[in-house]
């Protein structure tokens, strides 16, 4: 069924449209689909929209004044709008589902509005607008506090919170993967194996020539065990490579952006970083195992020098 | 049910509803030439209405757009018989302010009247931060009170050549900002009516009355800012980050102050890959970063006319140039057909 609309209509409407896409937290994610554009940027992406407005006693007056109409107004408009196809519902999902950097963004902007201002800002909310009076207004204080009001992208709390859960899941992989390799390269180089009384599979495994093979298995199932869960840490805390990154990232951030040929130089080196995180794993863990079956080694055959001058004694006894 | 929106301004072009359109964006990116071309092609499309296209910003372009002076009066355009402009003048405005308050205090001490004989009036209030966008305001207040009156001039439609972004907002908010004084001061006075008109009653002023004629004057001007039939608010900007940012912010803070914003003009596009013969290879490099901002511009303003204005090879200036340069407000500029108007502008000396 199609129905004709007048111009006034049609003006309606789009209001009414345009006027939804700023509403419920739609004017951030415009900002933060701008500032998205420029990795660089210190621009603020919190909208004057999301805000909220100081009652006044006119803007009180008017709302129980208007509401009546404004209430016909949405019911008619909602009627209206469900007479005409959306053509873009499927077209655009929302940002914040697809763009993990304006989930970033939400995230910031929500703890904003609960604790109030970015790290180190001192004021709470600043706006740009806000900023410009006091700019204007000579306002030696505000500058002074606009000037710090986005020294780093990512709350420093959020991420000591992750280093330190980052480095226990590390650990508790290490401890879980050494609580199985230690006894294994016990029975590994075990003198006298038959004490076992193995199965197959496992006289299998206990072969001196398929140890690389088992180790190189238990370190790709430990780490990619790690590397998952790292991620969903990431996820869970809006972490990324480059946030966590040390003194190159660092440095790499001073250079603008077009000077090198390569784009997004910093987050390839983030990712190549947390590779080198697990290769390094890997290697060290090699390295321990070597030192493992030279103390193990060292072990059996202490022990084995020692059973038999014991034996002996207990016979004579 | 086409809910499509055309690349043009032809609806405010044509709009017989509009009595306030106010131009705005970044420094830089074209406000006046922009407001020029809005109004002359309002002019053209309707020639037995008036329009008056006034300069709020400090630093004003008016004159050097058309190529001749206007004043703090309202003057008719050469070549356009219903359209004048004026430029807005803070100084100016408060001399005359001083030399009233001057002749009015002849009668009274002369101490005070010494004061102002110096111009110290001017001079107190010239140094008020915000006082252009109260003058400004000033102006819009003297309209409406001359189209209820009939007296001196009627003009159908302003069109303000704004200030940019900063500036504009705050003289966007003198009414909200003024209906809020003016209530307080209205339960100041409604408790102290008669002392204070005891007081302002050796002058014969009706402190009182005048306050409530003003608040029902901001107060009827609030309501027709907020009236998306009587006003609206044309953004202008160029395809850059900074100035689609810009521009981003100003249309939700419009949009806080219940203002109505559907059209953004881009500037300065450069087209460059329809260009003839051999193109430069500056020109095609920030022709692809303008596109990459178009794309962006499109997307996010599906709901606004997005009108797309050529960068042109010489100054728009004077009538005859803004003339043909205003045409693609109403007919979008075809990179390829209209190729030849970009190369056509008359040199202004």
């Amino acid at each position: 069924m199609t129905t004709e609309l007048s111009d006034a209509e049609k003006r309606k409407l789009l209001r009414e449209r345009r006027q939804q896409k700023f509403s419920n937290g739609g004017a951030s994610n415009r900002l933060n689909k701008i500032t998205g554009q420029q990795q660089s940027s210190f621009l603020t992406s919190k909208s004057v929209l999301d805000e909220a407005k100081p009652a006044s006693p006119v803007s009180k007056k008017q709302t129980n004044l208007n509401n009546k109409e404004v209430e016909a107004s949405t019911k008619e408009i909602q009627d209206l709008l469900s007479r005409i196809p959306d053509n873009n519902s499927n077209s655009e999902p929302d940002v914040g589902e697809t763009n993990p950097e304006v989930a970033l963004f939400q995230q910031l902007l929500k703890m904003q509005q609960q604790g109030g201002g970015f790290p180190n800002s001192g004021s709470p909310g600043t706006s740009t607008p806000d900023l410009f009076s006091s700019l204007l207004n000579n306002d030696t204080s505000t500058t002074a506090s606009a000037s710090q009001l986005f020294p780093n992208f990512v709350d420093e709390e959020v991420l000591r919170y992750y280093k330190s859960t980052v480095s226990k899941l590390k650990s508790y992989i290490i401890l879980l993967k050494w609580a199985i390799l230690v006894p294994y390269v016990y029975f590994l180089v075990h003198p006298n194996l038959t004490i076992l009384n193995s199965s197959s599979l496992v006289s299998h495994l206990l072969e001196r020539s398929n140890f690389f093979s088992v180790f190189t298995a238990m370190e790709v199932v430990f780490i990619s065990i790690y590397y998952q869960m790292l991620k969903k840490l990431q996820k869970k805390n809006n972490v990324t490579a480059t946030q966590n990154a040390g003194g190159i990232l660092k440095y790499l951030t001073m250079i603008p952006e077009g000077i090198l040929p390569i784009k997004n130089v910093q987050g390839k080196i983030g990712l190549a970083l947390e590779y080198f995180d697990v290769a390094s794993m890997y290697v060290t863990d090699i390295c321990l195992a070597l030192v493992l079956f030279g103390v193990m080694k060292y072990f059996h055959s202490s022990s084995s020098i020692s059973v038999p001058t014991e034996a002996p004694v207990l016979q004579a006894n | 049910m086409d809910l499509t929106v055309e690349p043009n301004l032809e609806s405010l072009i044509n709009s017989s509803t509009h009595r306030w359109i106010f131009v705005g964006g970044k420094g830089g990116v074209g406000k006046t030439t922009s407001s020029c071309s809005i109004a002359i092609q309002m002019a053209t499309a309707q020639p037995n209405k008036q329009f008056l296209l006034i300069s709020t910003d400090p630093a004003h372009n008016l004159s050097d757009a058309f190529g001749e002076k206007f004043g703090k009066d309202a003057r008719r355009v050469t070549g356009m018989t219903n359209l004048s402009c004026m430029e807005i003048d803070p100084s100016a405005a408060l001399k005359d302010m001083n030399d009233m308050a001057v002749a009015n205090n002849t009668q009274g001490s002369g101490e005070f009247s010494d004061l102002l004989q110096g111009g110290a009036l001017s001079e107190l209030t010239g140094s008020i931060p915000g006082i252009d966008e109260a003058l400004s305001f000033m102006e819009v207040m003297k309209h409406i009170k001359n189209q209820e009156n009939g007296d001196g001039d009627k003009y159908d439609t302003v069109i303000f050549d704004t200030a940019p972004t900063g500036h504009t907002l705050r003289f966007l908010q003198l009414p909200t900002t003024l209906s809020k004084l003016l209530e307080k001061f209205g339960e100041i006075t409604s408790r102290l009516g008669p002392m204070l008109n005891s007081f302002a009653g050796a002058n014969n002023v009706d402190l009182v009355g005048k306050m409530s004629e003003l608040k029902s004057n901001v107060e009827k001007i609030r309501e027709q800012f907020t009236n998306p039939d009587m006003t609206t608010f044309v953004c202008v900007c160029i395809s850059e980050f900074l100035s689609l940012y810009e521009t981003e912010r100003l249309v939700q803070e419009l949009i806080s102050y219940d203002m109505d914003v559907n059209s953004i003009i881009v500037n300065q596009l450069l087209f460059a890959e329809y260009d003839e013969g051999e193109s430069c290879k500056r020109c095609q490099s920030r022709w692809k970063m303008q596109k990459k901002y178009l794309d962006q511009i499109d997307e996010l303003y599906e709901d606004f006319h997005i009108v797309k204005m050529p960068l042109c090879a010489g100054e728009i200036r004077g009538l005859n140039n803004l003339r043909k340069f205003s045409q693609f407000l109403r007919t979008p500029y075809d990179p390829v057909a209209d190729s030849k108007v970009i190369y056509e502008l008359e040199q202004q000396d």
